[in-house]
């Protein structure tokens, strides 16, 4: 599903990513780990088109993303749920409309949105919260929206950036799971972490990044 | 794209009123200036109407010389009633015009009874059809009318006619200066009132399309904003001619005896055209602060 191919990201003169080649699989679930700064937000970010590859290759679902033309980048992100390390949710929006702006952007029926993002609020146990506004709510339940409007779309390929960062372990365990369902449902997860004791428990694929390149 | 209309208007109402006051100003701003421009249509198309009604009223006057017989008049007659911009002509004898000022004159009309011959010619009076009424047209009739026999001289009342046209020009002029540097105006706020939004909602856009908003869906409710504000400001506009027309002009004396019941108000494709107008200015402004703030 993703493939990449002597990876390099230099910004300006330093290179956050240098040389990296792996490949995942449909519906596989890998960890990206490392410590701060050693490429893993920067490598899925390559691979949501956030930032143009300096050399080689990646390809996603059989696409060279250095060759898309930039109208294609929309309809690539779609295939994409991406659960981003600030969460990067709308603030002046309410929990409903930030989950539902992912099936507006497809053009969804209005009577198909309203039921789907209920029933996806339900499962995740934030449907309370559908008139809030993000500002008001606590880190994990922000986490919750974040993967929540990841998820509504039904991605292919879900991108999780420290997903369960500044959370206790009951909570990042709790997210964890939500992620390990989503893959059971077929999508591909890549997940950044250094969150060790996930990493102990589940026993799943590691890429190993240090200074920009892959290590293990 | 009609599967997105009901977002992209429903996003579109809640920029406005998320800035209200801003929304307003630039509303006002618009309907302001459609309404001056449509209050100079108003009172220039009324105007235009009143010249063509006078100068169906106005005939030019054919004035004949003291000796001229019978056949000639006839003869003279089937002459003016062949000529092209001819409607109607109509023989007033020396004793019909002396009745004439007779009845005008009134109380004082034993001024003319020390008269021992009447001193008023025999004339006709030539009505003109419409489609040869203005002075461009009537000054070389009026020259070729001084040459057929036994015409004396030929009079028209310019003096009124001319003063209505200049009126009506100075309106036109008027309408399209105002009305031009008004437009520049409104496109320009508009635009700043949309770049405002758009600058305010930055990372909010930056969101959108890193979850796969195509640039047309982030684009889209900033265009219906404008135009919803151009809609609004045309509407409004529109709104004031009425009460002005109603409120005002009915109140105003004319002079010429002319009563409120031949003015008449924007026909109804005027009225849409001017909404139209309102519109295009909205989609106008926001194109130009979508363009240059846009561009990723």
């Amino acid at each position: 599903m993703i493939q990449l191919y002597g990876v390099t990201k230099i910004y300006g003169r330093k290179a956050a990513l240098t040389d990296v080649s792996a490949r995942v699989g449909q519906g596989e679930f890998v960890f990206i780990v490392g410590p701060s700064g050693a490429g893993k937000t920067t490598l899925l970010k390559l691979i949501l088109c956030q930032e143009p590859v300096s050399r080689g290759e990646i390809l996603v679902d059989r696409q060279n993303l250095k060759r898309m033309r930039p109208h294609r980048v929309p309809a690539h992100r779609r295939k994409i749920g991406a659960v981003f390390q600030d969460f990067k949710l709308l603030p002046n929006r309410t929990v409903f409309q930030n989950v539902a702006l992912r099936l507006e952007i497809q053009g969804a029926r209005r009577s198909f949105i309203q039921k789907k993002v209920r029933v996806l609020l339900r499962q995740l146990g934030i449907e309370s919260l559908g008139e809030a506004f993000p500002p008001q709510l606590s880190g994990g339940e922000q986490q919750r929206v974040a993967i929540a409007r990841a998820m509504i779309g039904d991605p292919k390929i879900l991108l999780a950036d420290e997903p369960t960062g500044n959370l206790d372990l009951d909570m990042s365990r709790n997210i964890f799971q939500l992620l390990l369902s989503i893959n059971r449902g077929g999508a591909t997860v890549l997940m950044a972490t250094h969150n060790r004791e996930l990493l102990q428990e589940a026993n799943l694929r590691i890429l190993h990044l240090d200074k920009g390149r892959l290590v293990a | 794209m009609l599967r997105f209309l009901s977002y992209f208007v429903r996003t579109a109402l809640s920029n406005l009123a998320q800035n209200p006051f801003v929304s307003l100003v630039s509303i006002a701003t618009l309907g302001l200036a459609l309404l001056i421009l449509a209050a100079f249509l108003l009172i220039s198309t009324n105007v235009k109407a009143l010249l063509a009604a006078s100068a169906g009223h106005l005939a030019v006057s054919i004035y004949l010389e003291d000796d001229t017989q019978p056949e000639a008049v006839s003869a003279l007659k089937a002459r003016l009633l062949k000529l092209p911009e001819t409607q109607g002509a109509v023989y007033i004898s020396k004793a019909q015009a002396l009745e004439d000022l007779k009845r005008r004159l009134g109380a004082r009309a034993d001024l003319l009874e020390g008269l021992e011959e009447n001193p008023l010619p025999a004339s006709f009076e030539l009505t003109l059809k419409e489609a040869y009424r203005s002075p461009e047209q009537i000054r070389p009739l009026l020259t070729r009318l001084e040459h057929f026999p036994q015409v004396a001289d030929v009079d028209y009342a310019w003096d009124w006619s001319e003063k209505l046209a200049s009126v009506f020009n100075f309106f036109k002029l008027g309408a399209l200066v105002v009305g031009g540097l008004l437009f520049l105006a409104t496109v320009f706020i508009i635009s700043n009132t949309i770049k405002l939004t758009v600058y305010a909602r930055q990372e909010e856009l930056a969101i959108m399309r890193l979850i796969g908003a195509s640039e047309g869906f982030v684009r889209a409710p900033f265009l219906i904003e404008g135009i919803l504000q151009g809609l609004f400001g045309g509407l409004l506009a529109l709104a004031l001619l009425w009460l002005m027309f109603h409120l005002v002009i009915s109140q105003v004396e004319f002079p010429l005896g002319l009563t409120m019941n031949e003015w008449r108000f924007l026909s109804s494709a005027e009225s849409w055209g001017l909404v139209g107008l309102g519109l295009f200015l909205g989609l106008l402004g926001s194109l130009i602060a979508l363009g240059r703030f846009m561009r990723e």
